[in-house]
């Protein structure tokens, strides 16, 4: 027991010198090394913990979905352009913003098209513009590639409505995958076009080219 | 004493004579016109014109959205069962022109280059007597706006024109 005490003594002179822990037992951080320890302390905690929150320590979502799509018109209460949440639940979609909530039943939808389009960020270009003194404004010829959605289902009165949304392009395989694990058929017409126009000796060519 | 009753009995006569001209103006707004529904079907596009769907939906969606702001009007979406007692004005209408036009030459060249134009040719008719009430072709246009304007604009300024034949046809 002695020995333990012995053998500890060096390291609680280190500590008391870096903490000042001599005097009226107060805990005051003196020394520079002492400060830097504490943040760097503080630094790899909150690190674990955005670590745990990111990773499988945190709740998973019940219902999988997709995060930041472009609203363009169809759901009440959202305006061109907002941007929306979807959620894949058990009944339907459920298409959530900051304050609307709106569900369409799977039973209800009768198409769902996935068409290839480009959509320019006029703020991003508006900011470039302000910031170049104008030549930023050239950022408008850059097209960016994104996969619209028109959903086309009925109203419990039978009224045809739709909803049109826009997505990254990676979002849309996703979505599709999503909506036919739910028995709910995406059509791609401009895949079905293209595929139609090519000759299949053309494909072959190229393949062999390749 | 009696002034008093006086100056209340004025000041009550005054206020029912504003209020019941407040109702009629109100009703005359509302009650010379026939038609409390008007149901929207959705556009045709004519054969040959490559119309995107998107774009169809978006002139349904927009037209009932600036429908439902007009007062007196109940909208009905194609589909939906029509009141029996009442006269029904339906919606049709066929996209005969469209100009896909280019966001990016709008903003940077202007002098309306990169315009985009649609147009449309509608029908409203009633939906007992099929009796034609208002033909016209309208268009929309995107020729300027905030970076050039979004294209899908057109489809919006198309529905306010329609929305806008059809206010004045039922006033």
């Amino acid at each position: 027991m002695q020995a333990g005490l012995a053998a500890s003594q060096p390291l609680w002179n280190s500590m008391r010198r870096l903490f000042r822990l001599d005097r009226r037992s107060e805990f005051s951080f003196h020394v520079k090394a002492a400060k830097s320890l504490a943040i760097a302390m503080l630094v790899v905690i909150s690190s674990f913990s955005n670590s745990f929150s990111n990773s499988g320590y945190c709740v998973e979502p019940a219902q999988p979905g997709l995060q930041k799509l472009f609203h363009l018109v169809g759901v009440p209460g959202l305006r061109r352009d907002q941007r929306v949440n979807l959620a894949f639940d058990a009944e339907g979609l459920s298409f959530q913003a900051s304050k609307v909530q709106y569900q369409v039943p799977y039973a209800r939808i009768h198409q769902v098209l996935l068409l290839n389009s480009d959509r320019r960020y006029e703020g991003r270009t508006y900011a470039a513009a302000l910031a170049t003194y104008g030549v930023g404004a050239l950022l408008i010829l850059k097209k960016h590639h994104v996969d619209t959605v028109v959903l086309d289902y009925v109203n419990e009165r039978g009224g045809k409505m739709g909803i049109v949304l826009q997505m990254e392009t990676s979002q849309g395989e996703v979505f599709k995958n999503l909506m036919e694990s739910r028995n709910v058929s995406v059509e791609e017409p401009e895949a079905a076009s293209d595929i139609s126009k090519q000759p299949t000796t053309t494909n072959t060519s190229d393949r062999s080219k390749q | 004493m009696k002034s008093k009753f006086l100056s209340i009995a004025v000041f009550a006569s005054a206020f029912a004579l504003a209020a019941s001209a407040t109702a009629q103006q109100n009703s005359s707004t509302t009650g010379g016109n026939k038609y409390q529904y008007v149901q929207v079907n959705r556009f045709a596009v004519e054969p040959g014109l490559d119309f995107p769907p998107d774009y169809q939906l978006t002139i349904d969606e927009d037209l009932n959205k600036v429908l439902w702001k007009i007062k007196g009007i109940k909208v009905l979406r194609e589909g939906e069962p029509l009141p029996q007692s009442e006269p029904v004005l339906v919606v049709t209408g066929t996209i005969t022109k469209f100009k896909k036009g280019n966001q990016a030459a709008r903003y940077l060249v202007g002098f309306g280059a990169g315009a985009t134009v649609i147009g449309a040719h509608i029908k409203c008719f009633d939906a007992a007597t099929k009796e034609v009430v208002l033909e016209r072709d309208v268009d929309g246009k995107v020729i300027m706006g905030m970076m050039g304007g979004k294209s899908e604009g057109a489809n919006n300024g198309l529905a306010k024109e329609v929305a806008k034949d059809i206010k004045e046809k039922l006033r």
